[in-house]
């Protein structure tokens, strides 16, 4: 039962993050997202395992801590404006919600016994929040928005491996983690980049 | 032919590469010491995922070299660069995440134990035939098709080679689809292995490719950039590649295929990064004959591009010949539209390129005579390169090699 509130807190996570307007607290609910995903590591491993320690010290380093402080930081850097509004407006974005509850609705039905306890609700609540995630990445403009609907994704994704193959080996579960942060430090970086050369060509003329 | 061979052929091209950026880089200011590491990480990350027998590890590395190359791009320290690095690292950082969630489903659909093996997952996926390993291989084709470039996520290949400096669009151009290819190459004999299909991936393959080539001949007709029109052969290559994975060739013409592949596409954008040194403006129809250009310049790119489509000493040209054997013998007639494309699009080439000769013949410019030089030999380098390759080729060929039977 609590596990599966974890899993319906996530996917609220990813609803609160499509439609909300504020960078700051798109930025600390995806912190939250990250903390709710020790949940499942609850479910899928028992807590003598080395896996299971493992995977709550790289989801609250990386997902909880490294990813928010990262986008924090450089909204905080490049003083940018907070307010920031879906492409198609709210009520369409929140429509286009629709058409992937039902797709989720229709795979999940085709799925076979899950490999471990988890209620199947439980998997339509992850395959949503990786819509979700690819979502925000169409319906929002803002650039640092498109991070987080990244880092929405691969959550998801995660998640998905948790539960359906009870991960990947530690070596590949950290080279992983460690990818999704530089991709997000790059991006980032890059971004940084052309606010410099925008305003360097601003000097200059 | 065969990896090992690929193997060895791309480092000689790597190596040639490299000496370019490190002795003849004039791009930016960028200090080439500094990025020099990154563009061994790119090339060494990518030679591995060659070998990797497991998916998830495979994928890390391709992975991996999405954010090594949205760093080298954005090596030129423009606005415009930085703004196309970050659109190939989302672009394909979201393709690749697609890709896993498809090797996620792909694992699970297969097999009872863990594993993301991709000989385990052969062995097994004839004896369970489900929806889900569809789904799987689906997702992990159209993932990976966003980072060969296909139609419809076709939009940052173009950007990416056109605004790189010339050496890291060649490492891109000529690396980058042929470690996507050769990942998707168990794919599409898995889609071959699925006895009830709904939506062969495989044939989604043939049409993104078949797409993509239809849409490099759209816009190709309407640039005029010089550093655009080069990385739309590339983007009509990719598209080919697409075609060809369709085919499912032997080994040995797979990997001539694939080892033609490198040495031109390095071979094009190399004779660019020569052109464009000696070329006043980037635009075709901006350049004032008077400005003069090289005969060498000229000639080094005008033959790249006879490389690239039709001369018989091609090893593209052989390759083409071999994928069009098989499709015969197969009965696929209807291939005969890819060369139909490739001459199509050479024919717009050559009417875009062509005013280049009207061009004034002079001297090198002084600035960059050097550079140039540096540039000139490289690049003559993988002219022998590529018409070695043929030459062995066309020797196998006549002596009952390359699946002559």
């Amino acid at each position: 039962m609590i596990f599966d509130l974890i899993y319906l807190l996530l996917l609220l996570t990813g609803i609160i993050i499509l439609v909300e307007n504020r960078l700051s607290r798109q930025i600390i609910v995806i912190a939250v997202q990250g903390f709710l995903l020790c949940g499942s590591v609850f479910q899928v491993y028992h807590y003598t395992e080395f896996h299971f320690w493992m995977l709550i010290v790289l989801i609250l380093a990386f997902k909880t801590f490294l990813t928010p402080y990262i986008l924090i930081t450089t909204l905080k850097r490049l003083k940018m404006t907070e307010h920031t509004n879906p492409r198609f407006g709210y009520f369409v974005t929140l429509l286009l919600f629709i058409p992937g509850l039902f797709a989720v609705l229709k795979i999940s039905n085709g799925l076979k016994e899950l490999p471990v306890q988890i209620d199947k609700v439980g998997l339509i609540y992850v395959l949503l929040l990786i819509y979700l995630g690819i979502l925000t990445f169409i319906a929002r403009r803002h650039w640092v928005v498109l991070i987080i609907g990244f880092v929405m994704f691969e959550n998801g994704i995660f998640l998905l491996t948790l539960i359906l193959n009870k991960g990947l080996p530690f070596g590949t579960e950290l080279i992983a983690f460690v990818d999704a942060l530089l991709v997000i430090v790059a991006a980032v970086s890059l971004q940084t980049r052309v606010d410099f050369y925008k305003n360097l060509l601003k000097e200059k003329r | 032919m065969n990896k090992y061979t690929l193997t060895a052929v791309s480092l000689v091209i790597f190596l040639n590469l490299f000496s370019s950026v490190y002795f003849a880089f004039t791009k930016s200011d960028a200090s080439v010491r500094r990025w020099s590491p990154l563009i061994g990480a790119f090339y060494f990350v990518l030679i591995i995922s060659w070998f990797m027998t497991d998916f998830a590890t495979q994928w890390v590395l391709i992975e991996a070299c999405t954010l090594i190359g949205a760093l080298l791009i954005s090596m030129s320290q423009n606005e415009k660069a930085t703004n196309v690095a970050w659109k190939f690292l989302f672009l394909n950082s979201f393709g690749m995440g697609i890709a896993f969630l498809g090797l996620v489903i792909l694992s699970y659909g297969v097999h009872n134990v863990v594993s993301m093996n991709i000989n385990v997952i052969m062995q097994n996926i004839q004896a369970k035939q489900n929806p889900i390993i569809e789904v799987g291989i689906w997702l992990i084709v159209f993932g990976y098709s966003t980072k060969l470039g296909l139609f419809p996520n076709q939009y940052w290949v173009s950007d990416t080679y056109s605004e790189s400096p010339s050496q890291i669009s060649a490492l891109f151009a000529s690396l980058i689809p042929v470690s996507v290819s050769i990942a998707l190459r168990p794919l599409v004999k898995m889609d071959e292995l699925m006895l009830i299909s709904h939506f062969s991936s495989k044939n989604a393959l043939l049409v993104m490719g078949v797409a993509t080539m239809i849409y490099s001949i759209l816009t190709l007709y309407q640039v005029r950039d010089i550093r655009r029109i080069t990385s739309l052969i590339a983007l009509f290559h990719n598209g080919a590649i697409g075609v060809f994975l369709w085919l499912n060739t032997s080994d040995e013409i797979f990997y001539l295929a694939l080892t033609s592949l490198v040495v031109i596409k390095a071979l094009i954008f190399a004779s660019l990064g020569v052109l464009r040194l000696d070329l006043s403006s980037r635009i075709i129809d901006e350049i004032n004959p008077k400005d003069g250009l090289h005969p060498i310049s000229k000639f080094i790119y005008l033959g790249s591009i006879f490389m690239a489509f039709a001369v018989p000493i091609s090893p593209m040209f052989l390759s083409d010949m071999m994928a069009m054997r098989m499709a015969v013998k197969h009965s696929y007639y209807w291939y005969t539209l890819v060369p139909c494309l490739g001459i199509t699009f050479f024919a717009i080439t050559l009417y875009k390129i062509l005013p280049l000769m009207n061009i004034d013949s002079r001297g090198f410019k002084p600035e960059n005579i050097k550079m140039i030089r540096i540039r000139i030999g490289l690049t003559l380098f993988l002219f022998a390169i590529a018409i070695l390759i043929a030459a062995y080729g066309f020797y196998m060929f006549s002596t009952g090699g390359l699946d002559n039977a």
